[in-house]
């Protein structure tokens, strides 16, 4: 669910959109792989904390955490539990 | 329009597409802080206005490069506005954190010399772009290490800054395309903590919280109003818990709430506020249902009435339906219904309105009536980029025009009654004093306007200055009162025995007096003293211009092709008798 919600969400982003190819798993390192770069990340933090009603620490703002879905999804369950 | 959040607006902006009905508008953003967002929420917010905006972002804290570089993204974008967000911290390095290692006599030179570098760049901006340019003031910071005596410093911190806030505006007094936005003010509006979100202050360099991004975008707004020539005109008002609490017709003069206590308090803010809007300019218009005397008594006669009977260039107190009354309202003052904005604390009404005649802007209310100031302190859409004296006498106009109608319902024909109006007008070159108003009937004549060209006062300046062209302002007075400058024509002589007559209009005020003849009887006759052999006159239709279509064919000119109309050998015609014409 999470993992649908995120693809959804960068995939609006037309020149995301573009770069996404068949090719992208849920452990496709997506900013290796030059599918998301530092602006995309800000708009996911932002969309993370208001859909899933989050508050991401600056401890938790590293790059590991959004690299791939995977861990994109981790990280929310983790904030989840933490509620 | 609720207030998305940032995300919704991320994931809206890509998916809009422009209607046909709605303006063009080119935006750049140029900042030393990451802004990304900013573009996106602007875009859906302009949207949701009728106005479809194509943004452009310049990279991050590229913006000198961009402006200094005259081949750079930025100009071959070619923007009709720039906004610069330019953050202190960054900007001032060494001065931000440790400005009491200089000296009080460096820190002041320090801030000269800031204001030097952003003066030279806001100048060579103007030598290659026409853009209107805002700039953000700097924020004021909170914290001193002097704590309570920073204030007795001397060019401290925070006065250094403010004098450097004040330069800038001192600036844009000067120059007509620069605009400088008051960060302060909008910190003080949103509140610090709303301005900025510390985790992505360090984490991404965004100086303004993303949440922020949203109001600022909301603010930067009333710049495009103007810009996409929306400003509205006029305020329609319903009488009934909108101008004063409770309901005339059952609660009475004596018991209606409205005063300098308790629960009169708000609608006597609304009133000062409404009252305050048509000072500048703004018209008020009464739309309510209700027995015409009890309601009139009451605007006449309650003590804490702040607008008067005579603030209003329309009342309709009637049983009629309010759709109707909107119709009647606009034809009586005559501007277009997308010129107007309704106000009505009811919500049914608000739905008609906005079901029958979508043209009309219909103002959200509170349910809770001590936010009704607020509304109107938050409208975006009186915005302009200067205030002419014509708008500070509209109230005085409109009531002349009421006298006006009054007499012309008296006599039998048009002809006397424009004969007993006795009409003078002015037909005089643009200069410093008329070039704002001429650019401002260039952008907001709709109806008698012939092609429709809309000019900025720069333009205008240009037009009048550049031997290829000929602009002129048209005062008009009566007995009744002076109507100000309404008309204006310019003129292509850049082929001498040709002239081509690139606009020419007349505000709806004065329209059906004969004037437009009176004016272009003057304008055949300056050809003819100039020898002119062909006058061309253009007619581009739009859909509110059609009652000029006909006009040069009316007037002797031969239809050439669809929008080109040939007067050959213009020799003088008769002059209207009626109407006395000096030519300056």
């Amino acid at each position: 669910m999470v993992i649908e919600k995120v693809i959804a969400f960068l995939q609006s982003d037309p020149e995301v959109k573009e770069k996404w190819d068949d090719k992208v798993t849920h452990d496709t390192h997506l900013i290796d792989a030059g599918v998301i770069d530092s602006f995309a990340i800000i708009k996911l933090i932002m969309f993370l904390e208001e859909e899933f009603n989050i508050k991401l620490e600056s401890n938790e703002l590293v790059e590991n955490n959004f690299s791939t879905l995977k861990n994109i999804e981790k990280l929310v369950i983790e904030k989840n539990n933490q509620k | 329009m609720a207030e998305l959040k940032f995300s919704e607006y991320i994931n809206k902006s890509p998916t809009l597409v422009k209607k046909p009905s709605m303006k063009d508008v080119k935006v750049a953003f140029l900042s030393n802080f990451t802004i990304t967002g900013l573009a996106e929420t602007f875009k859906v917010l302009c949207y949701e206005h009728g106005i479809f905006i194509d943004c452009y972002t310049a990279p991050y804290n590229q913006y000198q490069q961009e402006i200094l570089n005259k081949s750079s993204q930025l100009y071959k974008f070619n923007p009709d506005i720039i906004f610069i967000l330019l953050d202190g911290e960054q900007l001032f390095s060494d001065f931000y954190y440790f400005p009491y290692r200089m000296s009080e006599e460096q820190r002041k030179q320090f801030i000269e010399n800031q204001f030097k570098e952003i003066k030279n760049l806001i100048s060579i901006l103007k030598e290659n772009t026409n853009a209107k340019i805002v700039i953000n003031s700097f924020l004021v910071p909170h914290y001193s290490s002097r704590g309570i005596i920073e204030n007795k410093q001397k060019n401290g911190i925070r006065s250094s800054i403010q004098a450097l806030n004040s330069m800038l505006e001192s600036l844009s007094h000067k120059n007509l395309q620069l605009f400088v936005f008051d960060t302060s003010i909008f910190c003080s509006k949103i509140g610090y903590e709303n301005l900025v979100d510390k985790r992505l202050y360090y984490y991404a360099d965004m100086k303004i919280a993303p949440k922020a991004l949203v109001k600022l975008a909301n603010e930067y707004l009333a710049y495009i109003i103007p810009l996409a020539s929306m400003t509205k005109k006029c305020i329609v008002l319903d009488l009934d818990n909108t101008i004063w609490g409770g309901i005339i017709g059952e609660d009475g003069i004596a018991n209606i709430k409205l005063g300098p206590e308790k629960d009169g308090k708000p609608y006597f803010g609304f009133q000062k506020r409404l009252l305050e809007l048509h000072e500048r300019g703004i018209i008020l218009a009464i739309n309510s249902r209700n027995n015409y005397k009890e309601a009139i008594d009451a605007i006449k006669n309650h003590k804490y009435m702040v607008l008067k009977e005579e603030h209003f260039a329309s009342i309709k107190i009637n049983w009629e339906d309010k759709a109707t009354n909107i119709r009647e309202i606009a034809k009586e003052v005559n501007i277009g219904l997308e010129s107007m904005v309704y106000i009505d604390d009811d919500v049914r009404n608000r739905e008609m309105i906005k079901e029958l005649i979508p043209e009309v802007f219909v103002v959200e209310m509170p349910n809770d009536y001590a936010m009704y100031p607020e509304v109107i302190e938050n409208l975006k859409m009186f915005n302009t980029f200067n205030i002419t004296s014509e708008d500070l006498n509209r109230g005085k106009m409109y009531l002349s025009q009421k006298k006006r109608e009054q007499l012309k319902s008296k006599v039998q024909d048009l002809n006397s009654f424009i004969k007993m109006l006795g009409i003078e007008i002015d037909i005089s070159k643009a200069n410093n004093f008329t070039i704002p108003r001429i650019a401002q009937l260039t952008q907001r004549t709709n109806q008698f306007n012939l092609t429709t060209n809309r000019y900025s006062e720069e333009d205008i300046k240009k037009l009048a200055s550049d031997g290829n062209h000929l602009v002129y302002g048209v005062n008009v007075k009566d007995k009744f009162g002076d109507n100000g400058l309404t008309g204006t024509f310019i003129i292509n002589k850049k082929f001498k025995e040709k002239w081509v007559i690139d606009t020419f209009l007349l505000s709806c005020r004065v329209l059906g007096r004969d004037i437009e003849k009176a004016m272009l009887n003057e304008l055949i006759s300056m050809a003819h003293k100039e020898g002119v052999k062909e006058l061309i006159g253009k007619y581009f239709p739009t859909q509110k211009n059609m009652q000029t279509a006909k006009f040069y064919a009316e007037n002797g000119f031969k239809h050439l092709d669809e929008n080109t109309f040939l007067c050959e050998n213009p020799s003088p015609t008769e002059n209207i008798d009626a109407i006395s014409v000096i030519l300056n």
